[in-house]
């Protein structure tokens, strides 16, 4: 009887310790035997409001991967000389964007295009200001490359990461390998695809059905937001359509047909070709992601290369100065003959009071996704 | 000695119990059942009987009226897609709904296990019955056609779907120094509109047949109504009267887009 009593003793410890293995973290560091991920449930990252995302089939979200990837992201060893990580320029209290035109890369060297903000990227499909990546994972190997950004190689990033304990310890637990820039990239698409945010004052009013969260103003600016482009015998409008390209829950159109990528009527002749530089064709000349308006006040500057420093230039952009000759302006922009929408300021007022309820303090503050360091 | 054997026993349960606790779920496997008899269903899209590729969306083109004019969009949702029998019985194919995008290069699809026999046409709504069109968006996968993130065709806010698109732009001649845009977005249950294209096939045993609907879109311009983007440049369905006006031009000159021209 004592014997059995020892016998079910052992295996209750044995038990404990199994179901410690099974569990999100694991303290002991081991880079022998083989992992098993824990699985993270989309429901426990995806709000239902936000639909259903597609998701990498080959990438499943792992609370071991998440982490990796998090870590990764706040780890200035993906560049040449250890000095930058993408949250030096993807800043968490900015909506992972930076608050400059262009960003510093390494030894001073500046970007060429402002940084965009990080957040809802599962619901993506289309990647960097001229959608050139259709995929998290290819998206993270351009600034780590790019010689104004990170300057690494891949070969001197793999080394580097095989120096480290803490990447022999996740890289193994998260996919069973060794450190190698392949997991790394999919460690960070897994920390990206969760970086989500939901939690403004626009996402709790969004249905139409909770009026009362929006002040007065506000109410008025969703109504400008969202109505359509039509001017009255005294050649005033209502409405400035705001919503086909920045509609529904996410203020983003990621179809990039229906406007999820356009001209906005910035320039006339352009510098930078944006899309059109991608697939050499001539409508796709000066066309840009349209980025989502969430969190939109604090992600300024504004614009592809952040020639509007605020948000009231924005809006004055898109009321009083759009170059509707432009060769290649979106068709919903120009549907109107080319006429400025000269939106009074009460209005302008009002849009704006609308656009900062789409700021989700929460999310700038989600320990989730802040420095695990 | 029988304790021994019990505590034996009780230490290989536990032990698998345990282990098998911690394993990974096995994938499922499934029989494919699918067998060939079916029909691809292409859309071929058509300006000036010319077929309009995917690349080619910036020439202006000529259309009744003088004006010029190309196509920047061209996207759709279809619902209830079926065969109509010889006896008038409908065979609702798969959920019934498809997404249909030109410039996405979007215009085909396949079903398969299909009853085989004759048939006399293929019918459609471009359109979603009431309860779809004003449902909770969010419930479709990622890839279904009624995914608001896949196709962009819903209107967010309380206004439902957008049933059809047709975007580009124009110039009124063919002097006009500058371009406008023009934009109808078909949408309501208003402009909910059924289609039943009329041609006699068969579906035969372990065949796929392929079925090619063409597009002529000089007809959502000039076909029972004419319609002068000069005049006014497009309509979403609501607004003003005029707005609810051309909208229905323009879905009545839809029927005329359509035509199913061969089953082979």
């Amino acid at each position: 009887m004592n014997g059995l009593k020892r016998h079910l003793f052992f295996w209750l410890v044995v038990f404990s310790l199994g179901f410690q293995s099974c569990r999100e973290e694991d303290n002991a560091i081991k880079t022998e035997g083989t992992y098993t991920p824990t699985k993270i449930e989309l429901s426990t990252i995806f709000p239902k409001e936000f639909g259903t995302p597609a998701m990498p089939k080959d990438n499943p979200l792992t609370v071991e991967g998440v982490y990796l990837g998090r870590m990764l992201f706040y780890d200035p060893v993906l560049s040449i000389d250890s000095s930058i990580s993408c949250a030096s320029c993807h800043k968490q209290e900015y909506a992972f964007a930076d608050p400059v035109a262009f960003s510093t890369g390494v030894f001073g060297l500046k970007t060429g295009r402002n940084a965009s903000a990080l957040f809802n990227l599962a619901y993506n499909k289309k990647f960097f200001w001229d959608a050139r990546v259709n995929t998290l994972r290819d998206l993270v190997f351009e600034p780590i490359q790019a010689h104004n950004e990170m300057s690494m190689t891949l070969p001197l990033l793999k080394d580097k990461l095989l120096k480290i304990n803490r990447y022999k310890e996740y890289f193994k637990k998260a996919f069973n390998s060794e450190p190698n820039v392949f997991d790394m990239s999919l460690a960070m698409e897994q920390f990206l695809l969760t970086i989500v945010s939901k939690d403004s004052r626009f996402n709790q009013f969004f249905p139409g059905d909770n009026i009362s969260i929006l002040n007065a103003s506000e109410l008025r600016g969703a109504f400008i937001f969202n109505g359509l482009v039509n001017f009255d015998a005294n050649g005033k409008t209502n409405g400035a359509d705001c919503f086909h390209c920045h509609g529904g829950e996410l203020a983003q159109q990621n179809n990039i047909i229906m406007g999820g990528i356009s001209n906005n009527g910035l320039d006339i002749n352009f510098e930078d070709l944006g899309f059109g530089g991608i697939t050499n064709l001539s409508q796709d000349k000066g066309t840009f992601k349209a980025p989502s308006l969430i969190n939109i006040a604090l992600t300024g500057p504004y614009m592809h290369d952040g020639r509007f420093k605020t948000l009231e230039e924005v809006v004055d952009h898109y009321s009083d100065n759009v170059n509707y000759s432009s060769p290649t302006i979106h068709p919903q922009m120009s549907i109107h003959g080319g006429k400025q929408l000269d939106l009074s300021q009460q209005q302008k007022d009002d849009l704006l009071a609308y656009l900062r309820t789409m700021t989700d303090n929460v999310f700038i503050t989600n320990p989730k996704y802040s420095n695990p360091f | 000695m029988k304790n021994k054997f019990t505590n034996v026993l009780i230490s290989a349960l536990l032990a698998i119990t345990l282990f098998s606790g911690c394993e990974e779920e096995k994938p499922i496997t499934t029989t494919n059942t699918s067998d060939i008899t079916g029909i691809e269903v292409n859309f071929s899209a058509l300006l000036n009987n010319e077929p309009l590729l995917p690349l080619g969306f910036t020439d202006l083109v000529s259309k009744n009226g003088g004006e010029y004019v190309n196509i920047s969009n061209w996207s759709f949702l279809i619902s209830n897609f079926s065969l109509v029998k010889e006896n008038g019985e409908e065979v609702k194919l798969g959920d019934g709904y498809q997404w249909i995008s030109v410039r996405s290069n979007r215009t085909k699809f396949k079903y398969t296990s299909i009853p085989k026999g004759t048939y006399k046409s293929i019918k459609y709504t471009i359109g979603l019955d009431s309860s779809v069109n004003h449902g909770d968006p969010n419930i479709w996968g990622a890839e279904h056609p009624l995914n608001p993130n896949l196709t962009g065709l819903h209107w967010g806010w309380s206004g439902g779907y957008i049933f059809h698109v047709l975007e580009g732009n124009f110039k009124p001649t063919a002097s006009s120094s500058t371009t406008s845009g023009y934009s109808f977005h078909t949408a309501t249950m208003k402009f909910v509109r059924n289609y039943d294209l009329k041609l006699n096939f068969t579906i035969d045993e372990g065949k796929v047949k392929t079925a090619n609907i063409s597009m002529f879109a000089d007809k959502y311009f000039d076909s029972q109504n004419s319609i002068l983007l000069s005049v006014k440049s497009g309509s979403h369905s609501e607004g003003s009267e005029d707005d609810i006006l051309l909208m229905e031009k323009f879905v009545e000159n839809m029927v005329n887009v359509f035509q199913l021209t061969e089953v082979r």
